[in-house]
């Protein structure tokens, strides 16, 4: 037995697999297919200012149209950030007719824990018992009293910025101090309190060193510089990732060994002894195939990344994909809901500013369907936003040229905020991804064949999000007011892709137990967004964040006592 | 750490050149003094979409519209070089043709009012072409509205708009959220 324990993937779940195990003293084997990233030496497009880059952070865009079709859908693919994000022309799959899905990835060390927007909420039992509740969806395994601990454990390590709000939706954490809101949003917040009993509007809570503790600068981690450019790397390793945290404290056990440029292609079965005895990977460059051996395997490859792996495991045992007796395994594929909410002018507060880009926003947790079902749409949705002032790329089409033209730029604009929702998808077991019957990658994998659309429930509260969020901002003083919801976008593009080997109680509906157990194979467990049976409306990481950490800790004392 | 020590020595040689000439030069000069050192990026333009004519007429239209004030304007930005950049590499065919002609209108309207190219009108005779452009309107964008935009982000990202013109740091260092306006002067150019 070469390792005591595989971990598939190494971004945000594989990172706390690699930390937690190798810091409970187990020979840990990371598994990464894309390239090796060092932290600080790798992060090539930071520090390089606007017009040190050719087309001013702009990917050059003849490369973007025939090499990044996909990723250069997301907001944060830059020439600075580019080189952590997939070249889709080399790793395809396959989209339904009619149902575009848009599968925003990057294949290296730290995966998307280096590119992720970094906002970090904990579900609550809201989220948990939601399923159960309205018949959506299996019964999630677990409860908020499961999880509390594993929340404040990865939140003391991952260092989360934020401020205690006191709401039953959104639980209070182990936060390090907030970061400060604005201006406008001090008074806005003043104002939702006025105006409303069931919102409120809090700083968002994010996975920033606001205030480092020694936990974090024993790592060489240091404090939030608010530039904002996270998703080019950050020498200071203000903001949590793979690099900056979990790796390095993995490192320090001496029990860690990563394989980069190793794509998994498969876990062994042992019918036997009904146990996996380990991962096949195929090697990026020579494409030889090898196969890495361990007690234990966790997947933690993402969600889309896992499901892949597994639908491609088959054995005698497992003809549709590995522990897949139920059958439900890549399906009820969910996304968040994503692209519609509104925004509007704030008069006033001309002779007030802000210094330094703030790499958070302001966050209006969930306020629909909290005291049963009071909506015509099951779940709920929380928002994203902020304030700040108009600055010169808004004033693109002014009229004009001369001095006074280009003077009227450096006084700053009016006070701007916008709110973007951020809705509950349901599970729907029609929303899938399996192998394509022939389409194969460059190493002869079958390619993902991806078929989810949104459904009329999703549809319905798209509209409200659009709908209460342009009342709210009139409401709260806002002139100008304009709603959008862009009816051109579809599932995949909130990039919190999740749900397709789900946790449950019964071995006939769902892929994982209680403990992110496979119910069919006992060494094997998934970690990542896979492994969600219900979407909720937060920002997912923290939970797999929280879901690893707790697995591991169940895994090792099974691994004790010799269960596994 | 070789990337930020290396900012950090250009900003810090950028400090001390001031210091040495008594801050009475102002940064631009500062700024063809380093260059060289990675101040200046120097673009290497590939399948020039422009003659050196063309590049001059768009040189002065982009200095109208964005001249030297208290500040540099657009043409020490350099930002015909980054127009004729973005016009030859980031184009797609009909794109820099549309623009190619809206350029040549340009000189088209100028001999038609005033019979002679733009670069040969008087600064009156200039000014009243690029007013009646600016004042056109379209159904899509007009060459106008877009070469301004050009000129616009060409101007706000280069270092003397980010810097000078406008405030821009690289490091800025804990963020605070709500302060007089004052104490930074000028619109944040990121």
């Amino acid at each position: 037995m070469d390792f005591d324990v595989i971990v598939v993937g190494s971004g945000m779940s594989g990172g706390w697999a690699a930390k937690e195990f190798t810091e409970k003293g187990m020979k840990t084997l990371v598994i990464e297919r894309g390239r090796h990233v060092e932290h600080i030496d790798d992060y090539d497009g930071e520090n390089v200012d606007p017009w040190e880059m050719k087309f001013r952070d702009k990917v050059d865009r003849k490369t973007a149209d025939s090499a990044h079709e996909i990723q250069k859908q997301c907001y944060a693919f830059l020439d600075s950030t580019k080189q952590f994000f997939v070249d889709d022309s080399e790793h395809p799959y396959s989209q339904e007719d009619g149902k575009p899905f848009s599968w925003i990835r990057g294949y290296h060390l730290g995966g998307r824990s280096l590119t992720w927007h970094r906002q970090s909420y904990r579900l609550s039992d809201l989220d948990f018992e939601a399923n159960k509740k309205d018949g959506h969806g299996v019964d999630w395994p677990i409860r908020y009293k499961d999880m509390k601990k594993w929340y404040d454990h990865v939140e003391i390590f991952a260092g989360i910025s934020g401020s205690r709000d006191g709401l039953a939706q959104l639980p209070d954490g182990e936060f390090l101090p907030p970061m400060e809101m604005n201006c406008v949003e001090i008074e806005l917040k003043k104002r939702m309190d006025e105006k409303y009993e069931d919102r409120k509007l809090i700083i968002g809570r994010c996975a920033h060193l606001s205030e480092p503790q020694k936990i974090h600068t024993d790592l060489g981690r240091g404090t939030c510089q608010a530039r904002d450019q996270c998703q080019r790397g950050c020498s200071f390793g203000a903001y949590f990732s793979s690099q900056s945290a979990t790796l390095p404290a993995a490192r320090l056990t001496e029990n860690l060994t990563i394989v980069t440029d190793s794509i998994a292609h498969s876990v062994v079965y042992d019918a036997k002894s009904k146990k996996a005895t380990g991962v096949r990977v195929i090697d990026a460059k020579t494409k030889e195939a090898r196969t890495y051996e361990a007690r234990v395997i966790f997947m933690c490859a993402s969600t889309l990344g896992t499901t892949q792996v597994l639908l491609n495991s088959v054995s005698e045992n497992f003809q549709n994909g590995f522990a897949n007796s139920s059958g439900v395994l890549g399906h009820y594929l969910m996304d968040h809901l994503y692209a519609q909410g509104a925004r509007g002018i704030m008069p006033g507060y001309e002779d007030r500013y802000y210094h330094g880009r703030r790499a958070t926003g302001i966050y209006i947790p969930r306020f629909k369907n909290l005291n049963g079902q009071e909506e015509k749409y099951y779940r709920g949705y929380g928002f994203q936003g902020g304030a700040s002032r108009k600055g010169w790329k808004d004033g693109m089409n002014k009229r004009g040229f001369g001095a006074d033209y280009k003077e009227s730029f450096n006084r700053p604009g009016p006070w701007t905020f916008n709110i973007a929702g951020f809705g509950e998808m349901l599970p729907d077991y029609k929303n899938m991804a399996t192998l394509h019957k022939t389409k194969k990658d460059q190493w002869g994998i079958p390619q993902l064949h991806i078929d989810c659309a949104y459904g009329e429930n999703d549809r319905t509260m798209r509209e409200d999000i659009r709908d209460v969020s342009v009342r709210m901002l009139e409401n709260l003083g806002l002139t100008d007011v304009e709603g959008y919801l862009d009816e051109s976008a579809f599932p995949g593009i909130g990039i919190h892709e999740m749900g397709t080997a789900r946790m449950g109680h019964d071995p006939d509906t769902s892929v994982l137990n209680a403990h992110n157990q496979c119910h069919d194979v006992d060494n094997v467990f998934i970690t990542d967004g896979s492994s969600m049976t219900s979407s909720a409306c937060q920002n997912p990481s923290l939970t797999y964040m929280a879901l690893t950490a707790r697995a591991v800790d169940y895994a090792v004392t099974q691994m004790k006592s010799n269960v596994l | 750490m070789t990337k930020i020590d290396d900012q950090l020595n250009r900003r810090e040689m950028l400090k001390q050149v001031a210091t040495m000439t008594g801050g009475a030069v102002s940064a631009s000069v500062i700024l063809g003094v380093m260059s060289g050192t990675g101040f200046a990026q120097s673009v290497d333009i590939k399948d020039a979409a422009f003659s050196e004519a063309q590049l001059n007429l768009v040189s002065e239209m982009a200095q109208m519209i964005i001249p030297d004030t208290d500040t540099p304007g657009a043409k020490a930005a350099g930002v015909h070089d980054y127009i004729h950049l973005i016009v030859s590499e980031w184009y797609y065919p009909d794109e820099k043709s549309n623009f190619m002609m809206g350029l040549s209108a340009v000189d088209e309207r100028s001999n038609g009012a005033y019979g002679k190219d733009f670069l040969n009108c008087s600064d009156t005779e200039r000014h009243k072409l690029m007013t009646d452009m600016d004042n056109e309107m379209g159904e899509e964008k007009t060459f106008f509205q877009e070469f301004k935009e050009l000129t616009l982000v060409g101007y706000f990202t280069s270092q003397i708009g980010a810097e000078e013109e406008l405030r821009y740091e690289a490091i800025p260092g804990p963020y605070e959220g709500c302060i007089p306006f004052e104490r930074v002067g000028r619109t944040w150019a990121t």
